[in-house]
């Protein structure tokens, strides 16, 4: 291959795995974008093959100027980050189209440095640390392969030597060397796919679309008394408009009214979601930074959550002064004309019961005498009256149906209600005593006000599906199939099996090990670690202490190699010099005869030694017959034999 | 003015260091730095470092520290990439002008060695890089030195900027050693001084001693006969060094090229007697060159004569 050949194949194999990565991160990124940078792969491919000619600098400037354009109009300025990532990756495939000298190349190499690392900003797992390795052994191979001309099967083997030496090094200076706090407030990548809306209308969905995807892990302590079921409060919807439950605009208002703590903390690792929301169980407060409390005593961020978080949760009850008046008309606020039959019917129960107890006692049975059916697939209602056509005609569906349905009711009777979305349930993980719990396990209920006592919760799914309560849905047996169609291929959907089960559980509790361990490993667990570690030293002695390691590491690295290089004087020539060193005079310089006559004369007694050493010498030196294998041992022996003999 | 101090005493410095024939290089004659690309690199482990403090994200942190590594190990695995090698300046091959003047070196590498870039601190060379194995090997530098003349073949700077182009590493070789470069050959005719071929001997004027009818048999080669008489074809057969003998040379004819014989400059003079003198010597004739009353070469025949002749042409 001429160089420039060679150069082509050099820049097209970074090419292809730039379209790899932005296939990766579709998810990220679109279809737009990720069409754009196939085409470009697909462009280079082409000019490799000599099917076109390689692009005028004017071309190449249109092509800058075409993917500009794609990011800003198809990712946009909301995602700054994508845009950042993707202008970087759409610049460096336009680069290696371009590149045509060795230094050219070299420089997108080096940029690669830069660009492979950023995949880290969108997933995190242990799968992309993989990935992202083999994409920095390649790029080093790469730079051997250009810089050098090293074929690049050797250039990989080099560099992946290279790499994993500095790989546990590199271990250990993250875990020691202290924690810069973060200097610039940076945007994060946003992700959308979630198990929760902020608004809800549930008769307009036909088919809950659920994923198996981790949302967050929670810690309980094991003697604190808490016990299933489990529910998450995340969102309070307390905003309705006749079809939709809106979120709540106090959502993301810090708490003003006074609280006490009523229980022992808990940890939460929560999955980066783009969302600013976060989970807890009832009313909580966190000692965490960036974490706030809303009036609702959910937890909140200030920022969207970008990046995986590790946050302690408080129970806490808040002592407010009740519901005042705008409080109680949002609470029992209801458009006019909808729904009349679930109104009137709502008016009935409330005149026949005089506390709000016997109300909801009414209401459940009339869930549970017109045989409700909890169902994942529930047919559509465009209806106006929607919850009329639920409760009469089609008496079939999810959690929102009935949580939306309730809460209408009780808000017609005149008792404040809402909508709480959140998670239910969990996966509990026996080994290391924490709950998963996943998007499927995605739930919506009911809280109703008690003047003088406060908000309730109510479950009215609870009525329909009992068993939905205990556990994750995904151990609920009466909806497996209905489930598992709802998940489509993954190992969760083969769960039954109970080889895939262990599997999953195994990757399942690495993947938490990582997130603790990996991800999380911040400022606060650094300075516990070191303060175990080092005692009192723990502010001075682990730089210090990174920087002998790395020094006595480089130094007995360099001395071992250095070795190597000396000790390869074959066996024969070291006796040799090692008989002449017993010499009185230098024999350096003189035949082995001469030196064999100085030898002999100075060691009358070993001189017929001395003289068969002499003849094994030079046959395994300047003859070109070898030594057989029982002459070398032979010929060991004796010079063995001559030097501990002389020293006596 | 300070920047002129620093630059003599460091040259003075290398020329002490490094003026030998030969030198094993180890750490007190291995210069190593990072190169641009190696500074352009730790530029992307403090970007790197940056996002990764920023972000919390301890695996970018954790890019940034291998990096960070490779680097480190970079310059070690430079370092040992020369460390142990032998280099020797066995000749200088003197050319005429306009072409290239070799420079033979042998390396003794006890490793394989990268990516050696062999450079002229003086003169315009051609590039010269290449791997070397383990063992003895001879490279060759072409060097470009111009016009005629004689040269101090000066600094030769042994450089490789393996692995990865991060690091640059180099040593140098400080040769006290000349070499010529010899004026261009220029055809003319053989001309002679008829005066002192009549006045002396009075011998064959035009003689063609290659023709073959007046071949008389072969001889041992001895150490001074020229070499364009050596018979390659018995060499080729029995590996015998022979030397075809004529039935004229018993009678050699005798020149002198004189400078003041030819006309026209100073360079075309001498690149005429250059002609004359590898003409004269490719027919085994016995001449010498006079190029002033002082500069004169005494009349005599073979290699290291015509050596001398030629080198006195470049000197001159």
């Amino acid at each position: 291959m001429t160089s420039d050949k060679l150069l082509g194949f050099q820049t097209l194999v970074t090419t292809l795995l730039y379209g790899l990565v932005s296939i990766l991160l579709f998810n990220s990124f679109g279809l737009v974008f990720t069409c754009a940078m196939l085409l470009i792969v697909l462009f280079k491919l082409v000019i490799y093959r000599a099917l076109v000619k390689g692009p005028s600098e004017k071309l190449v400037n249109l092509l800058a100027f075409t993917i500009i354009l794609v990011v800003f109009v198809a990712i946009g300025f909301t995602n700054l980050v994508e845009m950042f990532v993707s202008l970087l990756l759409g610049a460096c495939a336009l680069k290696t189209i371009q590149a045509k000298t060795k230094k050219q190349a070299m420089s997108v190499q080096l940029l690669n440095f830069f660009v492979y690392p950023c995949f880290f900003i969108f997933s995190q797992n242990v799968l992309s640390l993989l990935f992202v390795l083999v994409l920095l052994v390649l790029n080093l191979a790469q730079m051997l392969w250009i810089e050098h001309g090293i074929e690049l099967r050797s250039a990989t083997r080099q560099a992946a030597k290279h790499l994993f030496l500095a790989l546990p090094l590199a271990a250990i200076m993250v875990v020691l060397l202290p924690k810069v706090s973060p200097f610039w407030q940076l945007p994060g990548a946003k992700k959308t796919q979630t198990g929760l809306s902020e608004d809800i209308d549930p008769f307009e969905i036909s088919e809950l679309s659920r994923s198996d995807e981790l949302v967050f892990r929670a810690i309980l302590p094991d003697h604190a008394q808490m016990n299933p079921p489990f529910y998450w409060r995340t969102l309070v919807h307390d905003n309705y408009d006749g079809k939709r439950w809106r979120v709540s605009t106090h959502q993301d208002v810090p708490l003003q009214a006074p609280y006490r703590a009523v229980g022992e903390s808990y940890t939460i690792i929560a999955r980066a979601s783009g969302k600013t929301w976060l989970y807890n169980l009832g009313q909580a407060k966190s000692s965490t930074r960036g974490v706030n409390t809303n009036q609702f005593g959910t937890l909140f961020m200030q920022k969207h959550l970008s990046s995986s978080l590790e946050y302690q949760v408080t129970p806490i009850h808040i002592a407010g002064p009740g519901l005042v008046h705008w409080q109680y008309q949002l609470n029992t606020a209801l458009p006019d004309g909808i729904n009349p039959l679930a109104k009137a019917m709502a008016e009935q129960w409330d005149s026949t019961t005089d506390n709000t107890a016997d109300f909801i006692a009414q209401m459940k049975q009339y869930f549970v005498r017109h045989r409700f059916h909890y169902s994942l697939k529930p047919p559509t209602i465009s209806d106006r009256n929607s919850i009329d056509m639920f409760l009469t005609e089609t008496r079939e569906g999810f959690c929102g149906h009935y949580a939306a349905s309730a809460a209408f009711m009780l808000r017609a009777a005149g008792i404040p209600a809402r909508l709480v979305s959140g998670y239910l349930g969990g996966e509990y993980n026996e080994e290391r005593g924490y709950y998963s719990v996943y998007q499927y396990d995605a739930h919506a209920w009911v809280e109703y006000y008690i003047p003088q006592q406060g908000w309730y919760r109510l479950d009215p799914t609870a009525w329909v599906a009992p068993d939905r309560l205990s556990g994750s849905l995904s151990e609920l047996t009466a909806l497996e199939d209905e489930f598992k169609d709802n998940l489509g291929l993954s190992l969760m959907s083969y769960s039954n099996l109970a080889l895939v089960n262990w599997l999953r559980l195994q990757i399942e509790q690495l993947d938490y090990q990582w997130t603790r361990w990996v991800l999380n490993f911040d400022h606060q667990k650094q300075s516990k670690l070191l303060r175990d570690l080092f005692g009192s030293y723990h502010k001075l002695l682990p730089a210090l202490s990174v920087f002998m390691l790395l020094i006595a590491i480089f130094a007995a690295r360099f001395w071992y190699l250095q070795r190597k290089q000396v000790a390869k004087l074959p066996e024969p020539v070291r006796l040799y010099r090692a008989i002449c060193q017993l010499a009185d005079e230098e024999l350096y310089k003189v035949t082995p005869a001469k030196a064999l006559l100085i030898l002999q004369s100075q060691y009358p007694n070993l001189s017929q030694e001395l003289e068969e050493f002499n003849q094994y010498f030079v046959k395994s030196r300047f003859s070109r017959a070898q030594l057989t294998k029982s002459e070398a041992t032979r010929m060991k022996a004796l010079g063995r034999l001559i030097i501990k003999r002389a020293k006596k | 003015m300070r920047r002129d101090w620093l630059q003599s005493w460091l040259a003075d410095i290398i020329r002490r260091k490094h003026s030998a024939a030969q030198i094993t290089l180890s750490h007190h004659n291995i210069y190593i730095v990072p190169s641009r690309q190696g500074a352009f690199f730790l530029c992307m482990v403090i970007l790197n470092f940056i996002l990764g403090s920023n972000y919390q994200n301890n695996l970018i942190l954790g890019v940034a520290y291998v990096m960070l590594l490779i680097l480190v190990l970079a310059l070690i695995y430079g370092y040992l990439n020369l460390h142990g090698l032998t280099i020797q300046l066995l000749d200088v091959k003197n050319n005429f002008a306009a072409k290239p003047v070799e420079v033979m070196i042998k390396l003794t590498s006890p490793h394989k060695c990268y990516s050696l870039d062999v450079a002229s601190q003086e003169f315009d060379f051609s590039d010269c890089y290449s791997h070397y194995s383990q063992g003895a090997q001879v490279m060759s530098l072409f060097l470009h030195p111009g016009s005629r003349g004689r040269y101090r073949l000066g600094r030769l700077k042994l450089s490789s900027c393996y692995p990865f182009g991060l690091v640059r590493v180099w040593t140098y070789l400080n040769v006290d050693k000349t070499f010529c470069v010899y004026p261009a050959p220029l055809p003319c005719q053989l001309t002679f001084s008829e005066q002192e071929v009549t006045a002396d001997q009075g011998q064959y004027i035009n003689q063609s001693t290659q023709s073959h009818e007046n071949f008389d048999g072969l001889e041992r080669f001895r150490p001074g006969i020229s070499k364009s008489r050596i018979s390659w074809r018995h060499f080729a057969k029995s590996q015998q060094l022979l030397v075809k003998q004529y039935s004229g040379d018993s009678y050699y004819s005798q020149h002198t090229f004189d400078y003041a014989e030819h006309d026209g400059g100073k360079e075309t003079r001498l690149s005429k007697l250059c002609y004359q003198v590898l003409e004269a010597d490719k027919q085994g004739d016995e001449f010498a060159l006079r190029l002033s009353n002082a500069v004169q070469v005494k009349v005599s025949r073979g290699d290291k004569h015509r050596e001398s002749c030629l080198e006195a042409l470049s000197d001159f």
